[in-house]
């Protein structure tokens, strides 16, 4: 079982009351090491390191299986929502524009929510916005969950914005649907491509990102900062150097803790570009 | 991780060191010298009913009758007994206000049927008791409560909540969140904040009031505000501003901002929404701090998030105090009043020289004479007289769990208890606390808590004499050695009915009384029978007032 050691006020008051012994004595933390807890020495060197090379690891493999973004989860939710029996379940009374549900369809599929699907007229464009707060179970079992909303929008001047926030998974889906998301990140697309703002929570990683993508100023390159939550629950911070997706990750007091370079970050953003300027 | 420290702790220990807390030195004399203790039958039934939720039995009761030192050494062994953690549930829940009958996420948005919401309900606003509960029987730091890497879950919380309870089993169970939640106990479980939902633009608000209040005792609600001289507070901008400059806003906001923005991890983007209200939300930590324009402190101590500002209460000497004073108000059945304070110092001390274990403190409560107190002299102090409640009501909770065990009765529609719940229940009529409507236990007897202790004490007798009179099945043995043909004067019939007034009201009952008793019993045996005598007069005896008080 797991308890929590740390009793500050009690030991501190033994320690007043049983002599100097008490005031010295450790206290185990019962954290987990995490690259955010330096340690010293050789080992602890390379144990950072290796936590270093994890961490952009984690973060790289995130962007390999795609960046969240609103169309791949309005779309699966408006498909899996054809799945039922047609004008009766999910719902007589279900338009394009949306409505509630209650029921299981001949189909094998079980619908429980609601969505809207609205379109915006905006003072610099339009916009499309898909809400939902629904599960779908199918056939097999497994649940389409949505809850949030998926905002796509076009300027008047050509450029596109996207924002995805909530929670979205469906296990069978591909991509960062199968894991699911959990998202509060907006996307604006840019001549050079797209940057990204806000947090996001997907495929074992918890990011928050500032300004990063194809600032125009980078060409192809990349720029910005991410903050990446180690396993231990501890924020570290990323600039990216020099227009490329690399960087000194650093802990919260600013002390450098290694180098690391998100290889996967550019391609993910070409895809995101692609899947949003549509 | 921060390290113990003497400074913040500073509980101006020196001199307290002692194995005997200063409870009567603590207290004003008036206020000592005006009680009176209950005798040793009926302080042991008291403690009982708190520590265990039952009645004594007759040998308990027949031995500190004879010896009342005995009291002590029962108590002591109650404080193991492992009806005590039941107990503290709905002891904490009187303060926690977590067992609520509805929250935003409905029973049916995970898939149950109407019948299973009650388990379902109890179940989630429980989560957090039991926690509490657990570090308590286990004789864990108190502290634990805010930094504990665990959580108290059933087998439904575990079905459906990201947790490790272990596949198959059942019950109670300390297990672990498995999405990246920190550290902080309580402060780390979906129960608590179930309970204390946010919105869009309440923004944790409500959750950090909620836990000033509850672990540090500072009810930043109940703090004098004048609106007078703000904007316009209709309009969410207004709101926000004046939050942000009004000096009457800003007495509670400075405060409530930074412990609000450590909360994001469960602030959820949908209210309603399973995904977004059951799982942790690590990435959003850091919104907070951007949302709301502060840095994440607990009173001007800044913190890295959930995990340390559960270390930074433990270490607040408020924590500890506020510990003793709940715990205190809780068993006295009424608030502590100001000239207490210095009681409850001692009272801290007992705790924090138990290394923060709650059955030290429970012990000494039992000890002050507010708990013990049975009666006032005729020239006690107008405050004292107005305050002190030497007669107390059971709560719903103890009377349901006592009757229970001294009958064999459970009162209930389908799979719900009606004394703990509201929909179908009685809870609060019952005098009890749902939470939401109700957040302090009734005080003094009311029209529907007397309506409900009489259909309660009816049902009750009545269950009792079918089983074990009329089916003469075993039952809970309440009418051992008594039949039917039984007639007052009858040897079984005298000393089943002097045993049950025994054990149910703690008091020898005298002459005049039984021969009252004994003519009831007599004109209902004329009238409907020897069954029905004995339904009437059981009924009468659980519905005595020395029977439903303490």
């Amino acid at each position: 079982m797991h308890h929590a050691p740390v009793h500050p006020v009690f030991i501190a008051v033994l320690a007043a009351c049983s002599g100097p012994e008490g005031a010295t004595s450790p206290v185990d933390t019962g954290a987990a090491p995490d690259i955010a807890n330096h340690l010293d020495g050789t080992a602890a060197d390379d144990a950072m390191e290796r936590n270093v090379a994890e961490t952009f690891a984690a973060v790289d493999a995130a962007m390999a299986v795609g960046i969240p973004d609103p169309r791949t989860a309005s779309e699966a939710a408006l498909a899996i929502l054809e799945l039922g029996d047609d004008g009766t379940c999910p719902s007589s009374t279900l338009s394009e524009q949306g409505g509630s549900f209650e029921c299981t369809a001949t189909t094998g599929y079980a619908f429980s929510g609601f969505f809207s699907l609205m379109e915006l007229e905006e003072p610099n464009g339009q916009a499309e916005v898909f809400s939902a707060d629904f599960l779908v179970i199918d056939p097999a079992g497994e649940t389409f969950h949505a809850g949030g909303r998926a905002s796509l929008g076009q300027t008047t001047g050509g450029s596109w914005y996207a924002n995805l926030t909530g929670s979205w998974v469906y296990p069978v889906a591909e991509g960062w649907l199968e894991d699911g998301a959990s998202s509060n990140l907006t996307a604006e697309g840019t001549s050079t491509g797209p940057i990204l703002t806000g947090s996001a929570r997907w495929a074992d990683a918890s990011l928050n990102f500032h300004q990063v993508g194809a600032e125009e100023s980078c060409g192809d390159g990349v720029s910005g900062s991410l903050d990446v939550r180690d396993p231990g629950g501890s924020w570290l911070r990323l600039d990216l150097e020099d227009c490329t997706p690399c960087g000194v990750l650093q802990d919260a007091a600013g002390e450098a803790l290694g180098e690391g370079c998100l290889d996967a970050l550019p391609d993910a953003l070409v895809a995101l570009d692609e899947r949003l300027s549509q | 991780m921060r390290a113990p420290s003497l400074a913040m702790a500073g509980l101006a220990l020196v001199g307290s060191c002692t194995t005997e807390p200063p409870y009567g030195d603590a207290l004003p004399q008036a206020q000592v010298e005006h009680r009176q203790d209950l005798d040793a039958p009926r302080l042991l039934r008291r403690m009982s009913l708190d520590l265990r939720g039952v009645l004594p039995s007759v040998d308990e009761l027949d031995a500190v009758e004879a010896d009342p030192a005995l009291v002590a050494d029962l108590r002591d062994t109650w404080l193991d007994d492992p009806l005590l953690e039941e107990r503290l549930v709905h002891l904490l829940a009187e303060r926690w206000h977590t067992r609520t009958d509805a929250f935003d996420i409905e029973h049916y948005d995970y898939g149950f049927e109407d019948h299973e919401a009650y388990a379902w309900y109890r179940s989630v606003g429980e989560e957090p008791l039991r926690l509490m509960a657990r570090v308590v029987v286990e004789d864990r730091s108190w502290t634990e409560v805010v930094t504990a890497d665990t959580t108290v879950a059933n087998e439904l919380l575990g079905a459906h909540w990201p947790l490790d309870y272990p596949e198959g089993e059942t019950g109670w169970q300390e297990v672990a969140y498995t999405d990246g939640r920190p550290a902080a106990g309580v402060l780390a479980t979906n129960g608590l904040w179930w309970r204390y939902s946010t919105s869009a633009f309440n923004q944790n608000r409500g959750r950090a009031a909620a836990m000033t209040r509850l672990l540090i005792c500072e009810d930043v609600l109940s703090r004098p505000v004048s609106f007078a001289d703000a904007p316009n507070l209709l309009s969410d901008e207004g709101t926000a501003e004046a939050i942000a400059t009004e000096p009457a806003c800003v007495s509670c906001h400075a405060t409530l901002e930074p412990i609000a923005a450590t909360l994001y991890g469960f602030f959820p983007l949908e209210q309603y929404n399973v995904a977004e209200v059951d799982t942790y939300h690590p990435e959003r930590e850091l919104q907070g701090e951007a949302d709301l324009g502060v840095t994440r402190a607990w009173y001007g101590t800044p913190v890295d998030g959930l995990g340390e500002l559960g270390q930074v209460i433990a270490e607040d000497p408020r924590f500890a105090r506020c510990a003793a004073e709940s715990f205190a108000a809780a068993l006295w059945r009424r608030e502590v009043a100001l000239d207490e304070q210095a009681h409850i110092d001692a009272l801290r001390d007992e705790l924090v020289l138990a290394d923060g274990r709650i059955k030290p403190l429970l012990r000494a409560i039992t000890q002050t004479p507010a708990y013990r107190a049975g009666s006032l002299s005729d020239d006690a102090p107008a405050d004292l007289l107005d305050r002190e409640r030497t007669i107390r009501l059971l709560p719903p909770d103890v009377l349901r769990s006592s009757l229970e065990a001294l009958t064999g009765f459970r009162w209930t529609t389908g799979d719900v208890p009606l004394l703990d719940e509201d929909s179908d229940g009685v809870r609060i009529l019952a005098g009890g606390v749902d939470g939401e409507e109700v957040q302090t236990p009734q005080e003094e007897p009311g029209l529907t808590w007397a309506l409900v202790g009489a259909e309660l004490a009816e049902g009750a007798a009545a269950h009792a004499v079918e089983t074990e009179l009329v089916a003469e099945e075993p039952g809970v043995q309440l009418f051992a050695g008594l039949t039917l043909d039984d007639r007052p004067g009858d040897t079984p019939f005298d000393g089943t009915l002097e045993q049950l007034i025994w054990q149910t009201t703690a008091t020898r009952p005298d002459a005049q009384r039984l021969d009252e008793l004994h003519q009831l019993w007599l004109a209902m045996e004329a009238d409907a029978g020897a069954a029905e005598a004995w339904t009437a007069l059981l009924t009468l005896l659980l519905r005595d007032p020395e029977m439903v008080t303490t």
